[in-house]
């Protein structure tokens, strides 16, 4: 046995899973290799120290809270409602409010609600969005928290995209579809506290 | 759910698809002391794995309604409790984190199984001090006990990638580990 053969039956050595024949080898080798006997060594004592961390109790509280926060986190991201922005910091009621203000209402009188919408245009308007260079920017590099739709109000090839990361950041972005190209977007940061 | 005992994991993200989100529950009931215990050995802080668990959890829930994932549900959380981990290490700055003694009092007692484990301290204390990435890979392999090939799937690596990493935070356990060991004695 050579010494990246070792390396790679360390493990099935350890567990006791190599065969009868394939173990007297690997210790055939180990015996007469001071690099592989250091690894083994330290793979049986790193075993041996590590067994002792394996213990952890269940708690029953925790999977209450958790599903307690979820609960909270599902109406976190129901469509927008009024009385969610009236919580936001004082410092937030400042001309991109005003401006995202007027966007989501100049967007929502023109199209009527709830509109007539095909699924697929949605979808595609979304995705120009989640696309863009610029608002995947916005967002910065973030795996473990997606960005999530919130919303994609839309008509006549026009649509309003409201992308979100948890509680911290939501962009509003304006999508022309039939361009498939975003023609305008703000940053809200924090847009909810208190919730 | 009755007869939720013989409920697999594909079975119960299917319920959840079709709408009974509370089937979730009892995901969390499976995996919580696992998830709780692997970022509480990433990070050194109970109270913070706390968080970090619950998190991993709430993110869990977002994403398997809306994503399907090559691998397993069990591997899949780890992979996100490993991004939240390094998420706060890199923000916070604790990757030589060593926890202080008065931290250590914080843990709650009966939290942890310590029987017939006397160095259990010094133990966490090694550990800590290797780098992340090898720590999470020999708590995987070691603790968790998952294959190389799980471990390769969570982290993003290949298989060979995740078996050096053990091998090589193996050894350098083992040499911080001694080293502190000599150091009381």
């Amino acid at each position: 046995m050579k010494c990246y053969e070792c390396a790679k039956y360390l493990q099935q050595y350890v567990d006791g899973d190599l065969s009868t024949s394939a173990r007297a080898s690997f210790e055939t080798h180990v015996h007469q290799c001071t690099v592989c006997l250091t690894r083994l060594e330290a793979s049986l004592s790193t075993r041996e120290a590590l067994g002792c961390l394996k213990g952890i109790q269940q708690e029953t509280e925790f999977t209450e809270s958790v599903m307690t926060k979820i609960k909270d986190a599902q109406l976190v991201s129901s469509p927008i409602k009024e009385h969610q922005y009236t919580q936001r910091s004082p410092k937030w009621f400042n001309w991109r409010f005003l401006a995202i203000g007027a966007v989501a209402a100049a967007a929502a009188l023109a199209l009527g609600l709830p509109s007539m919408l095909k699924p697929n245009e949605r979808t595609l308007a979304a995705n120009i969005a989640l696309e863009n260079p610029a608002i995947q920017a916005a967002f910065g590099v973030e795996t473990s928290n997606p960005v999530t739709i919130q919303n994609v109000i839309m008509n006549d090839g026009q649509a309003v995209v409201i992308l979100r990361r948890g509680d911290t950041t939501m962009v509003v972005v304006g999508v022309d579809v039939a361009a498939k190209e975003v023609t305008q977007w703000a940053i809200v940061d924090h847009p909810i506290s208190g919730t | 759910l009755k007869g939720d005992a013989l409920l697999d994991d594909r079975d119960i993200i299917a319920l959840m698809r079709s709408g009974n989100s509370d089937s979730f529950s009892e995901m969390v009931e499976r995996y919580q002391a696992q998830i709780r215990r692997y970022l509480f050995r990433v990070t050194g802080d109970y109270f913070l794995a706390q968080d970090l668990a619950q998190e991993t959890f709430v993110n869990a829930y977002q994403g398997i309604l809306k994503t399907k994932t090559e691998i397993s549900f069990k591997s899949w959380l780890y992979r996100i409790a490993t991004n939240n981990a390094y998420q706060y290490l890199r923000h916070k700055k604790l990757v030589t984190f060593v926890p202080q003694d008065d931290t250590k009092e914080q843990q709650p007692q009966d939290s942890v199984d310590s029987s017939n484990c006397e160095d259990r301290i010094a133990v966490e204390e090694a550990l800590l001090k290797i780098p992340k990435e090898h720590r999470t890979c020999i708590l995987l392999h070691w603790v968790e006990g998952l294959k190389y090939v799980e471990i390769g799937a969570i982290l993003g690596i290949t298989e060979e990638a995740a078996r050096k990493r053990v091998t090589r935070g193996s050894e350098e356990f083992k040499k911080v580990f001694i080293e502190a060991e000599g150091l009381e004695r």
